[in-house]
């Protein structure tokens, strides 16, 4: 009875709400990760345990849509549901983190049959307001508002910014229109009354993603282009006040465009879109927006798309390939998530590989800044001295820090695995690394560095020497 | 005991008198400088700086000689001098300076100026703990001023008025205040060093040049110009790993430090090479951690070069396959026009075209346009190392400093973006900056450093029709300074 009256007070305003709580109760859920990452610098260490908190909402028998910020590093997924105190537990089925969100699996049979999923709904744009809910600390139901104050693309997904009155935290609140969902919540800020709200464009085209049974993921970039509102750029471009477009400056070999799009090139239209000078090209329901967004965060990767250019004078048709993201293949990667980084430690060296977190130095710096996009050619990764841990035979080499491997025992370093390979073929008595840039070479006997490394691992609690994959 | 104590009331009995005597022959030589200077403005390069008036103190060496810092006198239009003991200002100009080492030597045409003046002399290093004496004109005073301390250290370290440079400097525990600068710190009746610098976060200590720097700079102005010191121009390694020594092929119980690189444009390039063992210098032992020993003191190794000159030469002691041999080294100085020091006594070169400003890189810039806190810095550091350590083809690096607005120039995104090509060439420095753009037809494009900056693409025609009415806007009243010569 107690519970009823605060119920109605909450959802006191619209008459419609009071049908939609049964339903609401049945789809919302909170979701808890209880989370461990590794220590970036020693990474045969775990970081601390942290348990974080999140929202969910059943959008099909047994499957919560969630935000993949929710679940990054979790050991341990449990989801709790409305006016219920249990907690249970639950399984990670998918995680997009470029797109931004995953699908959790409901394990319990009992709990899978009692909820009921919602529908995604349509999109919502400028202006549209709707209601925003959750569950709260105590698993009641929640509701606060919220109104479209502009459309934001990214790359990778189409988000709308928000007047809300949602406190800070967003966690994948639920955004409701006609009883369907309207969205995600994917960030907040209170003190400004601010949020931002994961479009259902972004959503369907994720879930749509499996619908052929396999998951392509989003294309990668590969086009570098430049705005043409100069005059003397669009003089020098031969681009007349009745042509509007970007000037392709490069295209990465092996990824979306390559051999079809030249620098020099200029892009008018995108998957039939027409682009104007600055790149923007008008969306249907949310005005202008980024050219990157039709190539990354729209389509497929695999798919194809039609792009028009002025080449030489001339109108061209082309069908430019989308080429999937190429994590693996990136020279300097995100950092490591959901995975221990690779690592080696070598007669107390630390060695590891150069991600896009750990970029500091001036030498890792310029790699980070120059080379991360580059196509990767010979050299996978960038292998690098983190930094020394003590021992009397790398007396001298305390101040080795951040020193980018170019050689070990005269063999070209381009992961950290040929590391691992050349210690095999010492050069005579002799391990010798040699570096990029104003270091002394790092020499160690050959014979004696199983012991070395043994003592390390014994003084420092170096549990594990290495980790190559 | 007693005789002890007898000897210490004479000694300080004459130390009382010479005392009496040093005040009076300090009046009559330590003088204080008047400067008005104008501090040039690396962000408004066209525009003339403010004035501003500072001062300091300097002392008589004979000659008609006065020594000062070159902090006292950089960037100054007028210089005036005053006696203790005379009431009259006299006008005074430099004749060599000495930013590195933060020395410099004005005289005074009229005669009258150093009428009963005696020359200080100039001292040995003091010892540490021994009492000095500062002697100078601090904080605006008109009277001397003379506070007493003790040497509390003698070190290599960074002389703060070029920003780059280290040297051999004392530490006393007396405070240095603005006005003691370029003023003697006396020591039994001699120079033992000139004030210039303190620290920043700490009170009570000040620091002295002392007398072997004192000495490079009156020998190097002897021939009647400033050469500054020569650079060994060695990346060395520490040798204090036992492996790394027996892999080099070190014998036991020899040191040194292993060779890294020899940087081009200075003296060792050419004679040394990577994974060459120094051995000693000048005959001086060298240390597993780089350091030798003078004067039962340790320095680090490029100390040898304290002493010496530009023409001189340094014998390296050196292993290389397996052979131990000398090396004789001529000393050069290192002329490299970028440099991470401080520029003065210079105008800044610009270049207004159309509405762009192009300006040479250099620490000034940073200092002044607040960039050097962002990307530029990282540019500044990148590329000084590739000069200095592979010797590129660059000699200075040019950046579009700012725009203008005009109509011609609008929806120009980026300001302080590194200059890479003219049309298709790589600027050498300022001047051939310039040259490539005047020269370069009709239309000029010029790329610029970074992943995907767009090209500019200066229409020479069009630019002439803007160029005069964008001047007279920002009342810009010439479009350029460039300097003649390369330094």
């Amino acid at each position: 009875m107690k519970r009823a009256a605060a119920l109605c007070l909450l959802l006191a305003a619209p008459a419609a709400a009071q049908d939609l709580e049964p339903k609401l109760r049945g789809a919302l859920v909170r979701l808890q990760a209880t989370s461990q990452g590794y220590d970036a610098r020693e990474p045969w260490k775990t970081s601390g345990i942290s348990n974080r908190g999140g929202r969910g909402v059943v959008i099909a028998p047994g499957t919560v849509l969630t935000l993949a910020a929710n679940v990054r590093d979790h050991r341990m997924i449990t989801l709790s549901v409305a006016n219920s105190s249990r907690q249970y537990e639950a399984r990670l089925k998918h995680v997009d983190y470029r797109v931004g969100l995953a699908q959790v699996e409901i394990l319990d049979e009992e709990l899978k049959a009692r909820m009921s999923p919602l529908e995604i709904g349509d999109p919502v744009r400028l202006d549209d307001e709707f209601d925003v809910y959750q569950l709260g600390q105590d698993n009641m139901v929640e509701r606060s508002t919220a109104r479209v104050v502009r459309a934001d693309a990214g790359t990778s997904r189409l988000s709308l910014r928000l007047k809300t009155t949602l406190s800070d935290g967003g966690n994948g609140q639920v955004a409701l229109r006609d009883g369907k969902i309207a969205g995600l919540i994917s960030a907040t800020n209170a003190r400004r009354q601010e949020g931002t709200l994961l479009s259902v464009e972004t959503i369907r085209r994720y879930l749509d993603d499996f619908a052929d049974g396999k998951y392509d993921g989003l294309p990668g970039g590969g086009i570098w282009w430049q705005p043409l509102l100069r005059d003397d750029l669009r003089a020098f471009h031969g681009l007349g006040d009745d042509r509007h477009g970007i000037a392709v400056t490069r295209v990465v070999p092996g990824r979306t465009g390559d051999g079809v799009l030249r620098a020099g090139d200029v892009i008018t239209e995108v998957d039939g879109y027409a682009l104007d000078d600055e790149g923007k090209f008008t969306h249907e329901t949310h005005g202008r927006l980024s050219a990157a967004y039709l190539f990354q965060g729209r389509r497929y990767a695999g798919g194809t798309i039609p792009v028009k250019v002025l080449r030489d004078g001339k109108e061209l048709e082309l069908e430019v390939t989308l080429k999937a993201w190429p994590r693996p293949e990136q020279r300097v990667p995100q950092k490591a998530v959901d995975r221990r980084p690779r690592f080696l430690v070598v007669g107390g060296l630390v060695i590891l590989e150069l991600d896009r977190s750990s970029a500091s130095g001036v030498v890792l710096r310029r790699y980070r800044a120059r080379s991360s996009w580059d196509p990767p050619g010979e050299r996978r990764r960038i292998v690098f001295v983190d930094h020394v841990l003590d021992d009397p035979t790398n007396k001298g080499f305390e101040s080795l820090n951040r020193a980018l491997i170019e050689t070990v025992n005269g063999r070209p370093i381009n992961e950290i695995k040929d590391v691992a390979a050349a210690l095999e073929q010492p050069q005579g008595r002799f391990h010798v690394l040699r570096f990029e840039g104003v270091n002394s070479d790092f020499v160690i006997e050959a014979s004696k560095l199983a012991e070395i490394d043994r003592r390390v691992a014994k003084t420092y609690g170096v549990t594990l020497l290495r980790h190559l994959d | 005991m007693r005789l002890l104590a007898c000897f210490a009331s004479l000694a300080a009995l004459g130390a009382a008198a010479s005392a009496q005597a040093d005040l009076h022959k300090l009046k009559a030589s330590v003088v204080q400088v008047f400067t008005v200077s104008q501090r040039e403005d690396y962000s408004r390069p066209w525009q003339r700086p403010r004035v501003s008036r500072s001062g300091g103190s300097a002392f008589y060496i004979g000659d008609r000689m006065l020594m000062t810092n070159a902090h006292v006198v950089s960037d100054s239009k007028n210089l005036k001098v005053r006696r203790a003991d005379l009431a009259d200002k006299f006008e005074a100009r430099v004749l060599h300076v000495g930013h590195d080492c933060d020395l410099a030597v004005l005289t005074v045409d009229d005669p009258a100026f150093f009428e009963g003046m005696a020359p200080l002399a100039i001292g040995e290093r003091s010892k540490l703990q021994s009492t000095v004496r500062t002697v100078g004109y601090p904080m605006g005073g008109t009277k001397l001023s003379i506070t007493e301390g003790v040497v509390s250290r003698i070190e290599l370290r960074t002389y703060v008025h070029s920003r780059a440079d280290q040297h051999l400097a004392i530490q006393i525990d007396a405070a240095i205040n603005p006005g003691n600068s370029g003023g003697p710190v006396m020591q039994g009746g001699r120079v033992a060093g000139v004030a210039f610098q303190s620290q920043f976060f700490s009170q009570n200590i000040g620091y002295m040049i002392p007398p072997s720097v004192i000495r490079h700079f009156l020998h190097d102005i002897s021939d009647g110009a400033y050469d500054g010191y020569p650079e060994l121009g060695l990346y060395w390694s520490n040798l204090e790993n036992p492996t790394l020594r027996d892999y080099l092929g070190v014998p036991k119980g020899q040191t040194g430090v292993v060779v890294l690189k020899a940087l081009p444009y200075a003296s060792c390039v050419g004679h040394v090479r990577r994974n060459d063992v120094l051995h000693a210098i000048d005959g001086i032992p060298i240390e597993n951690n780089g350091k030798i020993k003078v004067d039962n003191e340790f320095f680090a190794l490029e100390f040898v070069v304290e002493n010496k000159h530009v023409g001189d030469s340094v014998t390296l002691t050196l292993r290389r396959d397996g052979k131990v041999r000398d090396v004789d080294v001529p000393l050069k100085a290192w002329k490299v026009e970028m440099t991470r020091s401080w520029i003065y006594d210079r105008r800044p070169q610009y270049l207004v075209i159309g509405g762009y400003v192009f300006v040479p890189l250099t620490t000034n810039y940073l200092g002044w346009s607040r960039a050097g806190r962002g990307e530029l810095s990282y540019y500044m550091q990148e590329f000084y190392r590739s000069i200095v350590e592979e010797g590129d083809v660059r000699r200075q690096i040019v950046i579009l400093s700012r725009v203008l607005k005009h109509k011609s120039t609008l929806y120009r995104a980026y300001k302080n973006t590194v200059v890479e090509k003219v049309n298709g060439e790589v600027p050498r420095d300022f001047r051939h900056f310039v040259q490539l753009v005047e020269g370069g037809g009709d239309r000029v494009r010029i790329d610029f450093e970074g992943v995907n900056v767009a090209p500019l693409i200066l229409d020479q025609q069009r630019l002439r029709e803007v160029h005069e009415a964008i001047l007279k806007r920002y009342g810009i009243t010439r479009d350029r300074y460039v300097e003649e010569q390369p330094r």
